[in-house]
């Protein structure tokens, strides 16, 4: 029984005639942090996807934190019972909660409710800054507020994999440096092991841990 | 147990044995007649394979018509900026509301037109709003700035060409759904066949062979029209994703078209376009209030007046219950809708289109075949108080008229970007939230909208109104009632009390969003 | 979305009740005219007390009808009496097994030839198969009235009338009563020549009546209810009673027939409600509505201006037996002359 975050061997994935990820085998240490690089259409967002149990693949084991999460390519774990939170492009915020409702759905949906859910909510808000929007929409957010709001959601939960999906993509120059600050915030704000996607070679460093690049590994040419 | 709970397949199956309760009575036996080989041997015989293919083209010149008129309609309601554009856009479904028969009586009072091209001109106006409203609604999520670089580019030529081609998976299952409707409609056919050169139509052959004792003979006769249409819907559903394309955007809108100096001509298209499709028709349905022969006491206004009155004096009661009926099969839509619609919109292509057609089945077969089915499997010894209440009525209301709101709803489903309900499941929150949270609040004017379609449909329908015995003290059965003994003044006043009450839901909506619109 | 919820709530408490099944004392089918079946329904309902459940048919938009739901009900009954406006569909009825006898005093009232000899099915207000003329425009055509309906189809009278086709109705009975009396094969053919001969073959009554009102022809072969209607709505139309020579045998009455249905618990009510149907003073009552019906009830009186059966003109002769058994036999043959 391996105690790794993450153990992952042999993963196949393909659409259709295409193949995106082939004999694919990753390995993460708890409280790891890996920053995966690569030209669009290689594969990153797919093997974020396989990894949180969102999507099949042709083939692959997958162990997490010690359990077995899918078997030849079948997800065997909902993506809810691997204890990993995935930050989204997109973010996927639900427009008709307010922030502070988006963190409570969430703690709620791991049995936590009332003042000790409230509590941890508050707590997660004021460590991102985002206490003062605790009442808005998405729709009220600007593009940095919402950014905070999506990682804000993910880690209230105390996640042990965090998963981040080119979070800092198009955005400009200023909101970058922004969108590094908080990126700092959030990785001394947790202990859990981090796997960052990206295109970007300097979000891959600002990470600080290990770099995967796909263009050269485990991908197609 | 709670794993389980959350899973979506769980709760979708459970709501599809649901819905497959609701339909499997009425539906069954129509279904097996399809497999009985038998079935088809009747297109063999040269007179029933003649009226059949003659329903086909027909139908299909209907529905052409239907996109020809709806399409324009769409375009310059939706997205140009003609005079009273919200008022179009507003007024166009309306025709839906009313029934084909009183369209086509309108019709032929202002023109005289009779004969096989009036029905399917006829027809084609009665189904154009199908193809304006699918059209609307893609037109209405083009993004702005492809809009702006092909007027950029090309002027309003190219801009128009990009509508059109936006618009063109939405129009090809609005002409489906076009020839659906028109290939099964046999009032419109029989009708105007009796006022003109006579011709039969395929609907014709299946309400002959429901008259027989022989329950299977009906059934036997509509499996090649169940059939064809099941196989039109696939074809629409086909083409509607082959011409679908992921359009990049950045999710702002297009703006409407200014047509500058030629927007009085572009108003006047617009408007006689819903000339064809309502004006025109209401107005001769209107003028029929208090029309009599030259012997008759009074004037138009009195006796339109005394139309009106009794029209409220003796339908009330029973627009009362058919509302009532009808409201409670929406609620069964609206609850169950939710969870085949996901389902639907969370599969992609050979299996949706499947998906859909069978999904689509109850609304496919004869409205008769579906209320006998209802009494074969409902009417037995020591069910007498449900055979004869309301509940019967509202299930197979339901079951019927359920496709339709899970079909709005899966198009809605399938606009909701993937990641809010990733991030839903990831965090582990219950199905039944995550359908809520992600899908029904950010929907739910669509959600409400498909339970008002439901609701519509059922309080037009006639066949089970006549049928059941829990839904026959109705709107429609009184309406037809006085129609078949000719009381015109009081049909076109119940019809239109009947089409505004239908029409008033239609209305709040499209306030309440505006509203809704304008507190965002 | 609380908020949101107030409305579904409000639906909820609103449709609920409906949702109460009702005990009832009395069913009742009735295909008549709903704005004169209900009032005499409702009358019936104030008089004994007893509550009645009526249900009401729609013979227009081409539906099955409570015939066929009788029929299918069969297994399990739930109507007591079902008031037709016309007589096949009751025989058909009748020899299916689904109705029983149901004789008194007041159906044996009613002359012999308009109520079964079992029992049965009792007749009442009928209607007559007449000629509408609309006198102005045949004297402006030049043109004048078919004396039979043989005639109707002759070169110097199509292009001037209409009728319905024989697929439904009162149509499709007549010529079943003529077929079974005149020999199938001559009437199919007349049927097959009558769609080359000119007239106008429409969907039914109502429409041909209407079109004659329109002014498209000066005469049309429809029912004295339709006539009536006409009439009612303000056109001056008359109304011609055919085949009255002595060379032919008379026009022909279809009254509304009642009968009860086999396996009804509801017994008592429903004789009584019968009873109450062939009374002189129902006779009168549908005789003075807009439908004009024909009393037949010797004790009913008609009417000023309303023509009398036997008295004021010929009746065709009709074993209805007979007539439905042809019925049944030509109503494909009619089908496929006119269905194609």
């Amino acid at each position: 029984m391996s105690d790794l975050a993450l153990d992952l061997s042999g993963l196949h994935c393909r659409f259709g005639d295409q193949s995106v990820l082939e004999d694919f085998a990753l390995q993460l240490a708890p409280g790891e942090r890996l920053a995966i690089t690569g030209r669009s259409g290689r594969g990153k967002t797919t093997l974020l996807r396989v990894l949180a149990g969102l999507q099949p693949a042709q083939a692959g084991t997958l162990n997490l934190h010690g359990k077995l999460a899918m078997q030849d390519g079948r997800q065997l774990l909902a993506p809810w019972e691997r204890s990993l939170q995935l930050v989204f492009q997109d973010l996927g915020l639900w427009p008709t909660r307010t922030v502070r409702q988006h963190l409570l759905d969430a703690l709620r949906a791991q049995g936590l409710r009332g003042s000790a859910a409230s509590g941890r909510a508050d707590e997660s808000l004021r460590a991102l800054g985002i206490a003062s929007l605790a009442d808005r929409k998405p729709a009220r957010l600007s593009g940095g507020e919402a950014r905070r709001v999506a990682l804000a959601r993910a880690l209230v939960t105390h996640p042990r994999l965090l998963l981040l999906d080119e979070p800092f993509a198009s955005l400009d120059a200023t909101s970058r440096a922004e969108g590094f600050a908080l990126l700092d915030q959030v990785l001394a704000a947790t202990d859990a092991a981090v796997v960052l996607v990206t295109h970007d070679p300097e979000e891959a460093t600002r990470l600080g841990g290990r770099q995967l690049s796909l263009d050269s590994a485990n991908s197609p040419s | 147990m709670p794993s389980l709970l959350r899973q979506a397949r769980v709760w979708q199956g459970f709501a599809a044995l649901l819905a497959l309760g609701l339909v499997i009575g009425p539906l069954g036996p129509l279904l097996a007649a399809i497999f009985r080989g038998d079935a088809f041997t009747q297109l063999g015989e040269a007179r029933v394979a003649l009226v059949f293919w003659r329903s086909v083209w027909m139908a299909a010149l209907s529905a052409g018509l239907a996109v020809l008129v709806g399409l324009p309609l769409a375009i310059l309601a939706h997205r140009t900026r003609v005079w009273g554009a919200e008022l179009l856009a507003l007024l166009t479904p309306l025709t839906l509301l009313l029934p084909p028969l009183l369209m086509a009586q309108g019709w032929n009072g202002l023109t005289g037109w009779d004969g096989l091209w009036a029905s399917v001109f006829t027809l084609g106006m009665c189904y154009a709003p199908l193809p304006a409203l699918l059209a609307s609604r893609a037109l209405a999520v083009q993004p702005g700035a492809a809009h702006e670089s092909a007027l950029l580019c090309g002027g309003r030529r190219l801009a128009l060409r990009e509508m059109l081609t936006t618009a063109r998976p939405a129009v090809a299952l609005g002409g489906s759904l076009a020839f659906l409707f028109s290939i099964t409609d046999f009032a419109v056919p029989d009708y105007m066949a009796a006022l003109g050169d006579t011709f039969g139509v395929y609907p014709g052959h299946v309400f002959n062979h429901f008259r027989d004792d022989d329950y299977w003979a009906g059934a036997r006769a509509a499996a090649p029209l169940i059939l064809l249409c099941a196989l039109v819907l696939y074809l629409g559903l086909w083409a509607r994703d082959r011409w679908s394309q992921e359009t990049p955007g950045s999710g702002r809108q297009a703006d409407a078209l200014d047509w500058g100096r030629a927007t009085p001509a572009w108003s006047l298209l617009a408007w006689s376009l819903l000339g064809l499709t309502l004006l025109l028709p209401l107005g001769r349905i209107v003028f029929e209030l208090g029309v009599a022969g030259p012997e008759a006491p009074g004037t138009w206004g009195s006796r339109a007046s005394e139309s009106v009155q009794a029209a409220f004096d003796r339908g009330r009661e029973d627009v009362g219950r058919s509302f009532s009926n009808a409201s409670l099969a929406g609620l069964v839509a609206l609850l169950l809708a939710p969870f085949l619609a996901h389902l639907l919109a969370s599969r992609r292509g050979r299996t949706a289109r499947l998906l859909m057609t069978l999904t689509a089945l109850p609304l496919l077969v004869p409205g008769v075949g579906y209320g006998m089915g209802a009494i074969a499997f409902a009417n037995r010894p020591g069910w007498s108080e449900f055979y004869q209440g309301t509940g019967l009525v509202v299930l197979v209301y339901a079951g019927r008229f359920l496709p339709i709101a899970v079909f709005l709803l899966a198009e809605r489903f399938q606009s909701v970007p993937r990641s809010r309900d990733e991030a839903a499941l990831t965090l582990g929150l219950s199905y039944p939230r995550r359908l809520l949270q992600v899908f029904v609040t950010p929907q739910l004017s669509a959600w409400l909208l498909a339970a008002g379609l439901v609701v519509v449909f059922a309080v037009r329908e006639l066949d089970l109104a006549i049928l059941l015995p829990g839904a026959n003290q109705s709107a429609a059965v009184r309406y037809f009632n006085a129609l078949h003994f000719a009381r015109d003044g009081f049909v076109a006043a119940f019809g239109l009390l009947i089409a505004i009450l239908l029409f008033l839901p239609a209305m709040l909506y499209a306030a309440w969003t505006s509203l809704r619109r304008r507190d965002v | 979305m609380r908020a949101s919820l107030v409305p579904l709530l409000a639906l909820v408490a609103w449709t609920l009740p409906a949702c109460g099944g009702a005990e009832y004392d009395l069913v009742v089918y009735a295909s008549h005219d709903q704005e004169h079946s209900e009032p005499i329904i409702k009358m019936f309902e104030e008089r004994t007390g007893l509550k009645v459940r009526a249900q009401y048919d729609v013979e227009q938009n081409k539906t099955v009808g409570l015939v066929n739901r009788l029929i299918a009900e069969k297994d399990a009954p739930q109507c007591d009496v079902f008031w037709n406006n016309e007589i096949a569909h009751t025989i058909r009825l009748k020899r299916l097994g689904l109705t029983q006898p149901a004789e008194s005093e007041a159906t044996r009232a009613i002359p012999a030839e308009f109520r079964d000899a079992e029992g049965h099915w009792v007749g009442f207000a009928a209607r007559a198969r007449v000629l509408m003329v609309d006198p102005k425009q045949l004297e402006a055509a030049g043109t004048s009235l078919p004396p039979s309906i043989w005639e109707m189809t002759a070169a110097e009278y199509a292009k001037y009338g209409s009728m319905a086709q024989p697929l439904t109705g009162t149509t499709l009975t007549h010529f079943a009563v003529l077929s079974q009396q005149l020999g199938r094969e001559q009437v199919l053919d007349w049927l097959r020549a009558s769609r080359e001969s000119g007239i106008a073959l429409t969907n039914g009554n109502a429409t041909s009546m209407k079109r004659v009102c329109q002014g498209d022809f000066p005469w049309c072969l429809t029912d004295t209810d339709d006539a009536a209607a006409a009439i009612a709505n303000g056109y001056a139309m008359e109304v011609v009673y055919p085949d009255q020579t002595d060379a032919v045998q008379g026009t022909l009455l279809i009254p509304n027939t009642a009968c009860m249905i086999a396996g009804s618990e509801r017994m008592e009510a429903a004789q009584q409600f019968i009873d109450y149907l062939v009374s002189p003073e129902i006779e009168e009552y549908l005789a003075n509505s807009r439908a004009r019906q024909i009393p037949l009830h010797p004790e009913a009186k008609a009417p000023e201006g309303l023509q009398l059966p036997f008295r004021d003109f010929a009746v065709l002769a009709v074993d209805w037996e007979a007539a439905a058994t042809e019925l049944q036999e030509v109503e494909e043959e009619f089908q496929k002359i006119f269905t194609q």
